[in-house]
């Protein structure tokens, strides 16, 4: 392509903006309300008010640590960006690197690309299998459309497949039918710049309901230790559309979604480090899309099919490196109502990952172009030993891939409900995390010290990392006001990847010193998570969440590493935080969130408060006007390096304003 | 890039400017509103010497803004609706909506109203335990109702079981 990214970010604000002036705006129809008094009792008593979370009934019956950020957790931190949404989850380690990105952990791993780590947008996998993690700079959405965040720590391979390790993180958006009218807002602030929304949701017919969007971000740079700016900020536009149908096909209880996005970035980078060749200054050009359609099909009164699929891309252009990916992904799964106590699903599915990198002077990836293939099946059976009260749930993930071969990744869970308020479980799983294409293909020079280089080469035979997971939780709806929450794990790790010095050679005149990635590593961790949700009064809410791991890596008798034992310093042992949602009057909202983190060993990150404060004021229905201050406490702070080694970017103080109107 | 902005805070400028801001009572209390006309068909209200209205009567700033005056059209078993905003002492209500800007007082208005069988209703936290009647509750997300029978049927006011059913608690 001979256009450059840049010209194309603004041929696309420009198509953006004209799309937002020339459609959205003219076809908004003020729709009169419905006739309140026509309505029924049962019906009136159903509308959602205030759409307080409803997390404790949804998440209170699995057998497995889950957290849920609602819709409403998201409005009322003020949070501007999926990753600064999952701070709040207890059990999830979140730091920000720089501007743009995040490294996002679960018990534990918290590096830049945490492979342990499953992230799903509505059942699109949005986990990279280059470096093995999720570029969090691209995953957004109207923050306003997400329905829930879903998020399981532990191990989820079972259904969810491969590198589903220490957890799983469903970003669910809203149905078309819950996203009616328009929706524009705008931020204004001294960090985030600028962030505007305009979503419109509309309906053909009683079945058929669709809305679509467009985004545009403008974020600022963070800070290096002196003050200086880390000239990393970036700017990215994003649009897309959702459509429901309902009775598809005519039969009842038949839904087909069709949705997709496209998006469209620039991002500065500057990254100076100790070790000579590794920093760099540049721009990522970033750009993406996808499409997806969902099929859910009640075969018959015992039976439900769903089929899936989507096609993924997405485009990264560095000095570094870029790479241009294509995914394609079909799901079959069928629900089977065996009995009253019985039920069994089945599924399979198949995916096929097309990519094409380029090399920078830091990573050779080789061969340039490579094609996967990855098969799975997977089984999955809940039985009821007593109704209501005891259950098991036993099943396994089958996958062949191209990197492992067979991967089996089973589980069995128990969950016991003594009352309707409160349940016991305790899950024993095994999970695996497939090598990433860097892994089998990638020669990384990590340091060239004039005469010596130390170089990272890739091993074709890597196998794949295991779990091995112990837990045990309890949660309880204490009363009406009252919910609460513990997990706590063992998780017992095989065939850890550790990289080991093998024999020197010389290159031309420079003397290599290659280190290798032999799965010689093996460790434990283990910790707790708690969480609590309390309606303090009618019109104050508290919620609360505190985590504490504790991991150990060991090596191999007979092998060394020095890059391997060091990777415990990652990530906080303790993380803490509390929010306060207040409703001062019925339109004047007053939310403050605290988060606390403990020190990070490595690059010496001292712990942390991170402070902020929001004052919403709703003087009709349609209108809401904020104001947010974010890290209040300190001038600014650093969360984690990019690798160790790097200049530290800290997070500056901000404050932002913004608008948003629903009609 | 400058221009970039400059064109979107004026769109959004735009926006609000052409807002339609008129006309918007908050949901939550359209959805009452909506509950108060259904409550009225599960109430036998005691007959009313001096009129065979049903007087609906707002104490303290009215929320529902015009909404409820659509019901001065409607009636219930016969008996028309009258919605009276402007309330004192010597007004005849059937039925008594004590608005949250009377929370300090509502322990006084409770009394006032104690021997006239007034239905009360409000949204005011404990309004049914401390004597009110039907008291609306939206932290939970929808608007649930708490009800106070025993009050009720001291003041000669029958709620229909049907109703009572619904309710999340019942004093």
């Amino acid at each position: 392509m001979v256009i450059t990214c840049q010209s194309l970010v603004g041929a696309f604000m420009r198509k953006l903006f004209i799309f937002v002036i020339l459609f959205i705006f003219p076809i908004v129809s003020f729709a009169d309300d419905e006739d309140i008094f026509d309505m029924p009792l049962d019906k009136l008593l159903n509308i959602e008010v205030t759409s307080v979370s409803k997390k404790a009934e949804k998440a209170s019956e699995a057998a497995a640590s889950i957290y849920v950020v609602t819709s409403e957790d998201i409005r009322r931190t003020g949070v501007t960006s999926i990753p600064e949404a999952l701070r709040m989850v207890p059990g999830l380690s979140v730091a920000q690197l720089n501007s743009h990105k995040w490294a996002v952990g679960a018990r534990g791993f918290n590096e830049e690309y945490t492979n342990k780590l499953l992230v799903l947008i509505d059942g699109r996998t949005v986990f990279n299998p280059l470096f093995s993690g999720v570029n969090w700079d691209v995953q957004d959405v109207v923050l306003e459309d997400i329905d829930r965040i879903e998020v399981i720590k532990g191990p989820g391979a079972s259904l969810w497949g491969a590198n589903a390790v220490n957890g799983v993180i469903n970003i669910i958006t809203k149905k078309a039918q819950d996203t009616k009218g328009l929706y524009v807002s705008t931020s204004v602030g001294t960090y985030d710049k600028i962030i505007t929304e305009a979503r419109y949701g509309g309906n053909v017919g009683d079945n058929v309901h669709y809305r679509f969007y467009t985004k545009y971000l403008d974020r600022g740079s963070t800070q290096r230790t002196s003050g200086e700016s880390s000239l990393d900020e970036w700017d990215m536009g994003r649009s897309g559309f959702r459509v429901d149908v309902d009775n598809f096909l005519n039969r009842e209880n038949n839904n087909f979604t069709v949705q997709g996005d496209v998006y469209l970035g620039l991002e500065s980078s500057n990254v100076e480090s100790t070790i000579p060749m590794a920093s760099n200054i540049g721009d990522d050009e970033i750009f993406g899309g996808n499409i997806l359609t969902r099929w859910k099909h009640p075969a018959s009164e015992k039976v439900d099919i769903t089929v899936q699929s989507y096609y993924d891309r997405n485009e990264r252009h560095s000095t570094i490196g870029g790479e241009i990916r294509n995914t394609f992904d079909i799901e079959v799964q069928s629900v089977v109502k065996m009995s009253e106590q019985n039920t069994f699903i089945v599924g399979g599915g198949y995916r096929f990952i097309e990519d094409t990198v380029s090399n920078g002077t830091l990573l050779t990836i080789l061969p340039l172009s490579r094609e996967d293939h990855l098969y799975s099946l997977f089984f999955q059976d809940t039985y009821e030993l007593i109704p209501d009260t005891l259950s098991i749930t036993a099943g396994t993930k089958l996958e062949l891939n191209d990197y492992t071969g067979v991967e089996y990744q089973p589980n069995v869970r128990m969950a016991w409900t003594p009352s309707k308020r409160s349940t016991f479980w305790g899950a024993i799983s095994r999970a695996v995390q497939v090598p990433s294409r860097v892994d089998e293909d990638g020669t990384f020079a990590a340091a060239n010290l004039g005469a010596t280089e130390l170089r990272v080469v890739p091993n074709k035979d890597v196998d794949s990392e295991k779990l091995y997971a112990y837990e045990l939780g309890y949660k309880s709806q204490v009363n009406d006001d009252l919910y609460f929450d513990i997990s706590t794990f063992y998780h017992d790790y095989e065939d850890l990847r550790a990289g080991e010095v093998v024999s020197s050679f010389f290159d031309g005149g420079t003397l290599i010193i290659p280190t290798k990635n032999y799965n010689t590593g093996y460790g434990e961790s283990y910790g707790f998570e708690v969480s609590a949700d309390w309606d303090v009064k009618k019109n104050w809410r508290l919620e609360a969440g505190y985590s504490f791991v504790e991991t150990h890596f060991h090596i191999d008798r007979g092998h060394t590493s020095s890059t391997f034992e060091v990777k415990e310093g990652d990530t906080a042992k303790n993380r803490f935080n509390i929010r306060s949602y207040w409703n001062i009057t019925p339109k004047i909202e007053l939310d403050n969130s605290l988060y606390f983190v403990g020190n990070v060993t490595n690059n010496g990150i001292e712990p942390y408060v991170r402070f902020d404060t929001r004052l919403g004021w709703k003087p009709t229905k349609n209108i809401e006007a904020s104001i947010v201050g974010q890290n209040l406490f300190d001038n600014k702070h650093p969360e984690k390096a990019v690798f160790i080694g790097a200049t530290v970017n800290e997070i500056p103080r901000s404050v932002y304003g913004k608008l948003t109107f629903r009609f | 890039m400058n221009w970039k902005k400059a064109v979107y805070i004026t769109t959004f400028l735009f926006v609000i400017i052409t807002a339609r801001t008129a006309n918007a009572v908050p949901l939550e209390y359209k959805v009452k509103a909506g509950l108060i006309y259904n409550i009225l068909k599960f109430v036998e209200l005691p007959e009313n010497k001096e009129t065979s209205n049903i007087n609906i009567c707002v104490i303290g700033n009215n929320p529902f803004g015009d909404l409820l005056d659509k019901l001065n059209n409607k009636s219930i078993k016969g008996r028309k609706i009258v919605i009276i905003e402007k309330y004192d002492r010597t007004t005849k209500c059937s039925v008594a909506y004590i608005s949250s800007s009377e929370e300090k007082k509502v322990g006084g208005i409770i009394n006032e109203l104690k021997a006239s069988s007034v239905l009360t209703i409000s949204d005011i936290d404990n309004f049914a335990k401390v004597g009110g009647m039907v008291e609306f509750d939206d932290a939970s997300g929808n608007v649930v109702m708490y009800f106070n029978n025993s009050e009720a049927k001291r003041q000669g006011i029958a709620i229909s079981s049907k109703l009572l059913q619904i309710a999340r608690r019942v004093y």
